[in-house]
């Protein structure tokens, strides 16, 4: 107990917001919610600062539910998926709890019967999986082929890819044929990460046919054709089997498993030589694959899998054999391969790749530095004003190319883009489509870095209502009317005028806010630390498009107030002063404020408070972004 | 096949009454619980992953852990708190695995959008959300998406890996920022 504490001279001092909140959340300790109230009941500042602290609680509850979409409390939970979802679950567990699993359960009931704490249960397990490795050791050469392969299998897991890491495998595949010559058909890489996602690529030894890849999150379905032996190297009904089964030629526990659970037969055996242990899975007897056994080899010391083979009844044998195998840190990029599905028609290109796996994908900007292509292609788009607000990027490529990619609404512009981008004299990978013509399950990346954050939605179109049925009319309806207004019109052609008037006065301020937020765009685009090793001429280009920019903005809010000088008296010149705005963030800022204040003066979306504060606002902000 | 502890923590929850008779089936008080406690969960975890379909899917996953974690017979001691961190992991994960890393950024905020809104309207409100929020980081964030959902001081830290304490900080700090940022 403190000093004051004794002397009771806490009631003097002011309760801190910390010990406020936790009080009105029932947080505190019962004497000390005794003293904070007490405190409290005689403390006008801490009640009021407590009132403001329940205002903050307030603002930040609405402001959460405005982020939340309508309809996420109305639509009602999927039930019967979830119940289905559940009862498929329950079913590969129960699956899953077969062999030495089952018997150890088996074993825990007999002992929870005695005892039942989650140590002895812990202990249970212990001495179960040491009777059953004691067991199996002193007979090594007769341990079952399932035994055997729940060890690789629990090798596996103890050598799964951690957290921060992604593991490359590389498995060789080969075809013995009769007379026990062998064919290479080529090597397939892959990468998984702990997720279960896993990243394929495949190169074939004779053909250039298939330079498949694929990304596949766990027990996803996909085309697994792309990543076999070439067609004609497997037997079409082998061929089949395998696609059907969604079988990949990685030498692994769940792989193999896959290979083998509809072969229709219950058989398995086992035998070691030398330093392997190989278990077989004959298929039945004349199965419709034309398979005869499947097999797995792995080291008889570790359990670690080495090599699948495929036994056919008339092609012989292929063997697909783990020839390297490492982890590398899960680095951004390797989240983007796996955070993307595959790019189906995407040319894959050489150059410095990633880690042995030539997938490209794009770089952020934090770890890249622009390149000269890339901010050619950018002044390309830029000329045609796709920078304004169209959903079109420029991403630098992990292999050094350059793709634009993006989604435009019309045939003709995005005719006008790539041949606009084909005519530079470098190649860039041009994906520009309309969503129609988008390919399904191609990748369209997310825009790079913040420029989400900068994102625009399509279309530059600004529409105004100028009056609905119920007769509301946009704020500045009177005022619009008498300037536009002639000698001799029909309302009609008046109504009319009013429309044209503020469309154009809300498609100026909306133009204007494009031009800010492209600004800010190039501003993380060609941040001065991605252009500083270019040379000058280039870095030069990309001031001109930020120039132009701030031109274009200028220009548009100095002809949007030359349209609102008739009705707010002021010119530009007389208008608030105001500094030369070099900071792109604090003028995107401004022409939002603009854009607003003009769809609330010249639509009827927005409410307005005061039409005159409003215009002088307006006209303040229009007169510090022109300068 | 499930104890009366099972029952319990469900009862204690409020999913399931607590009369409940024992033939019902663990799929079934898990469905039960599903349906009770999505909508909270929900919104929540659509903060996290910005979309209302993966936000489902966590929602999904976790109850089928909590179908494993009742059938193993392991207790649970807080539920509500044990789903809501089960959920926030899940969350993470998800978003780790689509390449998309959570930061003290804003970046989650890009794919929130209200449907019916004009695309102005949209980046109007993207604008003043970030306004007012840009200046929360991460934990600030967290703790006062938890507390709005109801958690305790301890369920919240026990979530987001702090001490209570902690969060009162972040809780504190986080409102101070908000203050008269109405939208």
């Amino acid at each position: 107990m403190t000093g004051t504490q004794k002397l009771g001279l806490d009631n003097f001092k002011h309760l801190d917001d910390a010990s406020l909140l936790s009080l009105l959340d029932g947080e505190l300790a019962a004497p000390e919610q005794k003293r904070a109230e007490e405190h409290l009941a005689s403390c006008w500042t801490c009640r009021d600062r407590q009132t403001q602290l329940q205002g903050s609680i307030g603002q930040f509850l609405s402001f959460r539910d405005t982020l939340l979409p309508e309809d996420i409390g109305s639509v009602p939970a999927p039930v019967e998926q979830f119940r289905q979802r559940l009862s498929r679950h329950v079913e590969q567990r129960a699956a899953a709890r077969s062999g030495w699993a089952k018997a150890l359960e088996n074993f825990r009931e007999t002992a929870g019967a005695l005892v039942w704490s989650r140590q002895a249960a812990l202990a249970a397990v212990v001495v179960v999986v040491v009777l059953i490795v004691t067991f199996t050791d002193v007979l090594t050469s007769t341990a079952s082929a399932e035994t055997l392969l729940r060890r690789a299998e629990s090798f596996e897991s103890a050598h799964s890819p951690g957290t921060n890491s992604v593991r490359l495998r590389s498995v060789r595949m080969e075809h013995i044929g009769a007379g026990q010559q062998t064919q290479d058909l080529g090597t397939v890489e892959f990468a998984r990460d702990n997720g279960g996602a896993e990243y394929v690529t495949s190169g074939q030894a004779s053909s250039q046919r298939k330079s498949g890849l694929l990304v596949r999150s766990a027990n996803e379905a996909v085309d697994t054709s792309r990543i076999l032996p070439e067609e004609g190297a497997l037997p079409a009904s082998v061929e089949h089997y395998l696609e059907t089964e969604q079988w990949l030629p990685d030498v692994s526990v769940p792989e193999f498993r896959k290979l083998v659970a509809a072969r229709q037969s219950a058989d398995t055996s086992s035998k070691k030589s030398g330093g392997a242990f190989e278990i077989s899975y004959p298929f039945a007897p004349g199965h419709s694959s034309g398979i005869r056994e499947a097999r797995l080899e792995m080291d008889a010391e570790t359990y670690e899998p080495e090599r699948v083979s495929i036994v056919t009844a008339e092609a012989g044998e292929f063997r697909f054999t783990r020839v390297a195998e490492k982890s590398t840190p899960r680095t951004e990029e390797w989240a983007k391969v796996f955070g993307e599905p595959s790019l189906p028609n995407s040319r894959v290109h050489g150059g410095q790749s990633l880690a042995g796996v030539s997938k490209v994908v794009p770089l952020a900007y934090a770890n890249s530095v622009a390149s000269e292509q890339e901010l050619a292609a950018a002044a390309a788009l830029h000329k045609l004003d796709a920078c304004l607000g169209e959903e079109i990027y420029v991403f630098p490529m992990s292999d050094g190319t350059v793709l634009v990619q993006g989604l435009v609404d019309r045939p003709e512009r995005r005719d006008a883009i790539r041949s606009a981008l084909r005519s530079l004299p470098f190649p860039v990978i041009v994906q520009v489509t309309t969503p129609k013509e988008w390919t399904t399950g191609a990748a369209l990346y997310p825009p790079p870095d913040q420029l989400a954050a900068t994102n625009l939605p399509r279309g530059t179109g600004a529409t105004v209502t100028i009056a609905d049925a119920s007769g509301r009319e946009i704020p500045l309806y009177d005022e619009i009317s008498r300037r536009v207004t002639k000698p001799g019109i029909t309302d009609e052609e008046l109504h009319q005028r009013v429309a044209s008037f503020s469309n154009e006065a809300v498609t100026l301020s909306r133009q204007a806010l494009l031009h800010a937020w492209a600004l800010r765009r190039l501003d993380t685009e060609f941040s001065d630390r991605r252009i500083a090793q270019l040379p000058a001429g280039s870095r030069q280009a990309a001031d001109r498009l930020r120039n132009e920019h701030r031109q274009a903005i200028s220009k548009l809010s100095r002809r949007q107030a030359e349209l609102l000088a008739s009705l707010t008296g002021r010119t530009l010149d007389e208008a608030g002063s105001g500094e030369h705005l070099q900071d792109a963030e604090a003028l995107l800022r401004l022409a939002e404020r603009q854009n607003l204040l003009m769809r609330r003066l010249f639509t009827m979306s927005e409410p307005v408070g005061d039409t005159q504060a409003s215009l002088n606002l307006l006209f303040d902000a229009l007169h510090q972004i022109s300068r | 096949m499930h104890s009366d502890r099972v029952l319990n923590s469900a009862a204690i929850l409020g999913f399931v009454k607590a009369e409940t008779p024992r033939k019902v089936p663990l799929e079934e008080v898990v469905v039960e619980a599903y349906v009770s406690v999505r909508p909270a969960l929900l919104s929540y975890l659509y903060h996290i992953v910005g979309s209302t379909g993966d936000a489902e899917d966590v929602v999904q996953i976790t109850f089928l852990k909590l179908f494993d974690q009742l059938q193993k017979n392991a207790e649970i001691l807080e539920l509500r708190g044990w789903l809501y961190k089960v959920a926030h992991n899940l969350a993470i994960d998800s978003l780790r695995r689509q390449g998309r890393e959570e930061s003290a950024s804003t970046e989650w905020l890009d794919g929130l959008t209200a449907p019916g809104d004009s695309t102005e309207d949209r980046m109007i409100r993207r604008q003043q959300v970030r306004q007012v929020l840009g200046g929360l980081n991460e934990r600030e964030r967290r703790c006062l998406m938890l507390r709005a959902e109801g958690l305790s001081y301890k369920e919240i830290g026990d979530v987001l890996e702090m001490s209570a304490k902690s969060v009162s900080v972040y809780l504190t700090r986080g409102l101070k920022k908000i203050e008269g940022r109405a939208l």
